[in-house]
């Protein structure tokens, strides 16, 4: 496995924790979705096995089939929860006006600042 | 002792269930516990004060090696007496002390339930249950001291003494954890019979608790404030029994303790000094006669802790005959404070006048148990005290001189207490009613024991002697009435009688203890230290909610990212040091990544929504491209389904949202978040990638996908056969997504169309 997948994998992470820091729900799906593709990358470059892809049949060392399942799925519900924080940013934005995600009231009264 | 302990458990049950028609049975229903405790020790008496100890063994969950292991040698027999009898006087008292009302049954339930427990840390040979069985008397110290909950001094001073006895109590747990680790046994017989090396901190932290349970200086200023809990519960809990637990432990476990420690003596012997002579000068200063007495419990303590804390068989002989003979004088003369404040409505000094002509047996039990605590030759307080200072004498003539001068304050506070209970009043003085009943004799029950003993020391002999034996291997005193002409005989009488004669010059006293308190009082007092301590936490506490409950998701998603990182990577990077930095792989994934991080970056930098979406699309089809380079075409070809899934999904929700974005600040801390998070990220890889320590067990999956699944691709095999059910629940995710999406947006779109 290669360092350039271990590089992107680190890079993806970054940009999507800083897409997530931020107030607009939108940007905030983007930077989940860049996590994800990040997380992916990284239990795929864990695995640490290279070879033919994993299908009976050939003379060749075959990949590790395992973390590819796992990655699939995790795809899929990556997938999933996308399209209910869209739906989410959607709502909000309907109802509000914006997609940007408010300071919680109740949380600030509870801290004292309020 | 097991039965008789589950026995209190029971009976304090009882009465909570039935409180609302037991009313005045409450108190004749409580005594049954120590009644029976009282049957039990005199049944098993002759055999333990013979050199058996009864052992009760409970298995409790075995595979865990937990089991209740009760040891009653003399040691604990003798406060398992203490308990009884002292308790049983307690609750005839109370049933006269208290007027029925609906809070009294809860009051009689946590006296029983206290006395169980007390029971527990006194028979308890598995460190554990001792431990258990101390924070029950905490827990129900806490009830009894705050019983008038109406009243904020109350509550405050229930709340004092529970939070320095608990952490104390929490301190010593830690001491048992590294005792039992050290030792390789839960059972305190077994550690002091092989005390276990280098285990300083562990005795260190014990000795803490016990320090802290029976109130010994500077932590014992929850003592006094436990004033605040009704009589009986003072009379019983803060001064018989629990604050003895802590001289109960350090008896036990001082053998031990100086063997493999060479500072635990002179430490105990510091704090038991301190904690006497405090003790002893602050009673001098009081005018409330509860009060007085608590600060002379203080001092007693201090003089208990420093000779049952010796590990020294002749001190420890004295300590066990004081423990007896203070239990006796001192919930006397509690019980007879409460006699007399009932009679006469206050506790004050200053205004009470007349009432041992009025009280005569009140009179003549304070008196009594008065001389006992202020050591008057024929009582048993002397013959113990004496049986103290003769192994003290053996001690030097320093250690003497210190524990005479404390005995000198003893019996000018107790003269103080006696001229203040009965002499004239300087302020204006209260009427007294009459009392009768277990009101008045029980205290003088408790009081004649006392006078009984000290003339015939030779009943508790036995007793005394098997628990001495049982700590210290040793009997090394004597109980007599009448010692003979011996050191010990003059420094008892001689602090005796300087004692008397400052009792005969009480404004010069007062004029003496006024004018140090005015210097004294400048420094901290434990009451203002623990309300310092206990606002600075709470403040804290308030800082640090303020702090992170600032309501903001960023704040909170930063935190988040922040801790992980941090608690990630003090393990991570001490795996850093034998990793090798990988190849760059094939040729094609070069263009991949360079399309993949072109995209990602552009996500940063653009305004626009749409722009946006196309770059994400970017994202996800250049990593299908790399999953297809490195053999997994599953991945690739789903990774390029969903993406396309998504981009429709995303341009279908955002052509209701506004073109553009709002510009956002960049901000330092956003950026250094991310920067950790993806270098952590990039060391777990790293680190990941080294840590295989058993073959994949795809092995298995791949040996197995064509003959058991009948299929080629070994990860569609994986998912829907040798995984199915993990695919069953990821499909549920799917559809429960499916049905939120639903829920969410089509009652809007419907009224925006319509």
């Amino acid at each position: 496995m290669s360092i350039t997948i271990l590089a992107l994998a680190s890079g993806l992470a970054g940009l999507g924790t800083y897409l997530i820091l931020q107030r607009l729900l939108t940007r905030i799906i983007i930077g989940l979705g860049l996590i994800s593709h990040g997380a992916n990358l990284l239990i795929f470059y864990a695995s640490a096995s290279t070879g033919e892809s994993p299908l009976i049949g050939g003379d060749d060392a075959l990949a590790d089939p395992l973390p590819q399942a796992l990655v699939l799925t995790a795809i899929v519900i990556t997938f999933a929860v996308t399209a209910l924080l869209l739906a989410l940013a959607l709502r909000s934005y309907l109802l509000t006006g914006t997609d940007a995600v408010e300071d919680d009231r109740e949380d600030r009264r509870i801290g004292g600042a309020e | 002792m097991l039965s008789i302990i589950l026995l209190h458990g029971l009976l304090a049950l009882g009465i909570l269930s039935a409180r609302r028609f037991i009313g005045r049975y409450a108190f004749p229903v409580a005594v049954i516990g120590p009644l029976a405790t009282i049957g039990w020790a005199i049944w098993r008496a002759p055999g333990i004060v013979d050199g058996t100890p009864r052992v009760e063994r409970l298995e409790w969950v075995p595979g865990l090696d937990l089991s209740v292991e009760l040891l009653v040698d003399g040691y604990a027999l003798l406060f398992v007496a203490l308990v009884g009898v002292v308790g049983a006087a307690i609750f005839f008292y109370s049933a006269a002390y208290f007027r029925p009302g609906p809070r009294v049954p809860l009051f009689a339930a946590s006296m029983v339930a206290f006395a169980g427990a007390m029971l527990g840390i006194v028979t308890s040979d598995h460190l554990l249950s001792v431990f258990i069985f101390w924070e029950l008397t905490t827990i129900t110290s806490y009830l009894l001291v705050g019983y008038d909950d109406r009243s904020a001094k109350a509550r405050s001073a229930a709340l004092h003494a529970a939070m320095v006895t608990g952490a104390g109590g929490l301190a010593m747990l830690g001491g048992f954890v590294l005792l039992a680790d050290a030792g390789n046994s839960w059972l305190i017989s077994d550690l002091v019979a092989n005390p276990p090396g280098g285990a300083g901190l562990a005795w260190l932290l014990v000795l803490i608790g016990a320090a802290s349970k029976s109130a010994q200086a500077p932590l014992h200023g929850w003592l006094p404030g436990a004033m605040a809990a009704p009589t009986p519960a003072s009379a019983f809990l803060h001064s018989a029994t629990m604050v003895k637990a802590g001289v109960f432990l350090v008896g036990r476990l001082s053998p031990a303790a100086t063997a493999e420690t060479d500072w635990w003596w002179p430490v105990v012997l510091t704090i038991g000094v301190a904690t006497m002579l405090v003790g002893g000068w602050q009673a001098l200063r009081q005018t409330d006669l509860k009060l007085l007495l608590a600060y002379g419990t203080v001092s007693q303590l201090g003089f208990l802790f420093l000779l049952a804390g010796s590990g020294i068989p002749a001190l420890a002989y004295g300590a066990v005959a004081l423990v007896l003979a203070h239990g006796l004088f001192k919930s006397a003369l509690f019980l007879a404070v409460g006699a007399i404040d009932s009679a006469t409505g206050t506790r004050d000094i200053r205004r009470l006048e007349g009432v041992g002509r009025s009280l005569p047996w009140v009179f003549a039990t304070t008196v009594t148990a008065a001389a006992s605590m202020a050591a008057v030759p024929a009582t048993f307080g002397f013959v113990a005290k004496e049986a103290a200072f003769d192994g003290l004498v053996g001690e030097g003539t320093g250690l003497v001189a210190i524990v005479a001068l404390a005995s000198v304050l003893t019996v000018a506070y107790t003269g103080r207490f006696l001229l203040g209970a009965f002499g004239p009043a300087t302020d204006e003085p209260t009427g007294v009613d009459q009392i009768g009943g277990w009101k008045v004799w029980v205290p003088f029950g408790l009081a004649g024991a006392g006078l009984v003993l000290g003339l015939v020391p030779g009943l508790v002999k036995p007793l005394v002697e098997s628990a001495a034996v049982a700590i210290s291997g040793d009997a090394a005193g004597k109980l007599v009435v009448w010692p003979g002409l011996v050191p010990a005989l003059g420094w008892s009488l001689g602090s005796l009688a300087v004692g008397l004669s400052l009792v005969a010059v009480p404004r010069a006293v007062d004029a003496v203890t006024a004018a140090v308190a005015t210097v004294t009082d400048r420094g901290p007092s434990t009451e203002g230290a623990f309300r310092a301590g206990l606002t600075g936490l709470l403040g804290g506490a308030d800082r640090l909610t303020a702090t992170f409950q600032s309501g903001s998701l960023p704040t909170y998603l930063a935190t988040i990212a922040l801790a992980v990182v941090a608690a990630g990577s003090i393990p991570l990077l001490g795996e850093l040091g034998g990793v090798e930095l990988p190849s760059l792989g094939p040729a094609i994934e070069i263009p991949l990544a360079l399309v993949v991080s072109i995209s990602a970056i552009g996500l940063l930098l653009t305004r626009r929504r749409f722009a946006a979406v196309i770059l994400l699309g970017g994202v996800g089809y250049g990593i299908a491209g790399i999953y297809a380079a490195n053999g997994g075409p599953d991945l690739s070809l789903t990774q390029i389904l969903v993406e396309t899934l998504a981009i429709a999904l995303f341009a279908l929700v955002l052509r209701n949202l506004p073109a553009d974005f709002d510009r956002a600040r960049a901000s330092i801390g956003r950026i250094l978040t991310s920067v950790a998070v993806a270098g952590f990220v990039f060391v777990a890889g790293l680190v990941a990638v080294d840590s295989r320590t058993a073959p994949s067990v795809a092995e298995y999956y791949v040996e197995e996908s064509l003959p058991s699944a009948a299929g080629k691709n070994v990860v569609n095999v994986i998912l829907v056969d040798f995984r199915a059910m993990d695919t069953l629940g990821e499909i549920t995710v799917l559809a429960v997504a499916t049905l939120g999406v639903a829920a969410l947006v089509l009652p809007l779109l419907r009224r925006k169309q319509s």
